[in-house]
């Protein structure tokens, strides 16, 4: 764990929540990018960012220190997660670019390139639709391995698996994405549009 | 062929997690085999594609919602407190008591138990005492001789005890073998008292008996039948069966309008899968632009569907259709299909929304008025309202033959009324489309709802 956020943990649990304050300034749209695409709702995705936060402050006197911070802080999300789509059953397609497969206007992020953003959007699309068939498991993996970047290790830690199941559910994970994605590519159908 | 270990060899070159043997082996494989190439290809442009979707930054009032949520926390106690001793309900908390020793402990139940026992007996001998005073007694009692003396003559030593408004009252005649017994002197069982005097209890006049034989005969109660039907209900999942499909087609062929409820877990997928469906079965559905993004909004959970121009065989195709669609899917979207026919409320609550009565119970016109109107005598001229149906159906709207249309608009009603959506280009299209209805047709309202909504 990197010295700076150990110091800032310390001034935490010193009574300092503003220490807690620059932790969640560090990490908090890491944690945002990861639940979006796991919950596919931007009012979910920032509920679970503000349930995992407000989760490891209430836990913090338990954090030992032997991991990263942030690993522990996505353990914590993730659960998060699984927990509120238990109740909530559902997983929303995620559209929030909008309607129209434009921007969504509520996030002009320095994150999402527009010009870019445009021209990808039908792939985008595509792949968003296929990641929400995603079993959670197979989603989990590889939302940390490929958007995320993360090592076997990290995942394993995260998720609190061994590092071969991590293996094997990500082998499992690409080949389903690739079966969902397969329709698309060879659907030249120019009626998917709807009726309106 | 590749094997499944190839396979998964490949991946984990995917997802570069190979070791310096397993890099190797992985070279060599993708040099000599064009299929994994193909394969290695494909898996490393899915990964491609994952790592290239932009990053969605978070809203900007996000933090300032953290640390708000934080600093309303109250001090969370630490593992090592203890909690406060329980107010004198715990055993040690208890003053000690001198007890015997191998006296076992007394449950709570106990002093409950000897209080209600004294409350027993002293009602009880409150009621024999109070019992002694009824007036035979009484008289046999007062002034007798005291207790070991057998005249009968008032003895002037017990005078004292006597009160003084007590004048002696003539006794009954009594054996000398009796005891003196006095007013105040608790009968002993063993003491004969006498005969007491027997009350005739007076039983009550007895109430009229309604028998069946000769009573009137009570006024004719009318009682409305009522014809309970068992709504239909299925699993989508079953539609892929044919008995399925067969006996929803059979329930929907009544003389009468239906509503059919399909239960999800995921409205908007399940609005995609709807349309897969309706397509499949050549089903015109104009879905309302507005439905469709307050749905991915969250705003609205439900949707209906109201189509008037399908056969109950049709529409038990259609849901085999969307079986087809849901069965592509994991996990499955549709759970359940409820079907029974329309209520005026439904009716009510489709003019609500439509701004208009579409019709829901509306019959078609009469099969031997359409015989008559299809083939007209050719020798009569023809009549100016058959002219005018001509050229109507002509310059009407893009109704092409064969044509299906439905329409699907917001079904909130949940929340005590209809939202009016009158407004809506595809709900104003559907009904410049929908044309007359055919004499097979039947009216069906389908509602796509969560399982608890």
């Amino acid at each position: 764990m990197s010295d700076d956020d150990r110091q800032l943990i310390a001034e935490c649990l010193g009574g300092q929540r503003d220490a807690f304050g620059v932790l969640v300034t560090r990490y908090q749209a890491r944690l945002y990018n990861a639940a979006i695409r796991l919950v596919d709702n931007p009012e979910d995705a920032a509920d679970v960012v503000q349930d995992a936060f407000l989760n490891a402050f209430q836990s913090l006197h338990s954090f030992k220190g032997d991991a990263e911070f942030f690993t522990w802080l996505y353990r914590i999300a993730f659960n998060t997660a699984i927990s509120l789509k238990r109740k909530k059953r559902a997983a929303v397609s995620l559209d929030a670019v909008g309607p129209d497969g434009g921007i969504d206007p509520d996030d002009p992020s320095e994150y999402v390139k527009p010009g870019l953003a445009l021209e990808r959007s039908e792939d985008e699309r595509q792949l968003q639709d296929a990641m929400v068939r995603l079993s959670h498991e197979h989603r989990e993996v590889l939302v940390l391995k490929d958007i995320e970047g993360m090592r076997y290790e990290d995942i394993a830690e995260i998720l609190k698996v061994p590092i071969g199941t991590i293996r094997s559910r990500l082998h499992r994970a690409r080949l389903e994405l690739r079966e969902l994605l397969q329709p698309t590519e060879t659907d030249t159908d120019p009626e998917n549009e709807e009726h309106s | 062929m590749i094997t499944d270990d190839l396979l998964q060899l490949i991946t984990a070159g995917i997802d570069g997690e190979l070791t310096p043997l397993e890099s190797r082996r992985l070279s060599r494989l993708l040099n000599s085999s064009a299929e994994a190439r193909a394969i290695h290809s494909k898996l490393q442009a899915d990964r491609n594609k994952l790592q290239a979707l932009p990053r969605i930054a978070p809203p900007p009032e996000l933090q300032s919602r953290v640390m708000a949520r934080i600093a309303s926390l109250t001090p969370v106690p630490s593992r090592l407190t203890k909690l406060p001793p329980r107010p004198n309900t715990s055993p040690k908390a208890e003053p000690a008591r001198k007890s015997l020793p191998f006296a076992p402990k007394s449950p709570r139940w106990v002093p409950v138990a000897i209080a209600a026992s004294l409350l027993l007996c002293v009602t009880t001998g409150s009621f024999l005492f109070f019992n002694q005073k009824n007036p035979q007694q009484t008289v046999r009692s007062t002034a007798r001789a005291p207790l070991g003396n057998h005249s009968g003559a008032s003895d002037p030593a017990w005078a004292k005890w006597l009160p003084a408004e007590s004048a002696p009252r003539p006794s009954a005649p009594i054996g000398r073998d009796l005891p003196p017994v006095f007013e105040h002197t608790i009968v002993r069982k063993d003491t004969p008292v006498g005969p007491a005097p027997v009350v005739i209890a007076i039983a009550p006049t007895p109430r009229a008996v309604y028998d069946i034989f000769t009573h009137q005969p009570l006024p004719e109660t009318h009682f409305e039948t009522v014809e309970v039907r068992i709504p239909f209900l299925k699993l989508v999942a079953d539609f892929d069966r044919e008995d399925t499909r067969e006996q929803l087609a059979k329930e929907l062929n009544q003389p009468t309008s239906y509503r059919i409820d399909l239960f999800t877990r995921n409205p908007v997928r399940a609005v995609e899968l709807f349309r897969e469906a309706s397509k499949a079965a050549g089903v015109n559905l104009l879905i309302d632009a507005n439905t469709l993004t307050q749905l991915q909004k969250r705003t609205a959970n439900a949707s209906v569907i109201y189509t008037e121009s399908l056969t109950a065989e049709e529409i038990a195709a259609l849901i085999g259709k969307l079986n087809a669609e849901d069965a592509k899917v994991s996990p499955h979207v549709f759970d359940m299909l409820h079907a029974l026919p329309a209520s005026p409320h439904d009716a009510s609550d489709l003019k609500g929304i439509f701004g208009i009565d579409p019709g829901l119970f509306k019959r078609p016109a009469d099969k031997v008025n359409e015989k008559s109107e299809r083939t007209p005598d050719p020798s009569k001229p023809l009549s100016a309202g058959t002219a005018d149906q001509i050229v109507k159906s002509v310059l009407s709207g893009p109704t092409k033959p064969g044509e299906k249309p439905a329409v699907l608009l917001m079904w909130n009603v949940a929340q005590g009324r209809p939202i009016p959506q009158a407004n809506s280009a595809e709900l104003k299209q559907f009904l410049a489309k929908r044309g007359d209805r055919k004499a097979n047709a039947v009216p069906v309202i389908i509602v796509i709802r969560p399982g608890n909504g």
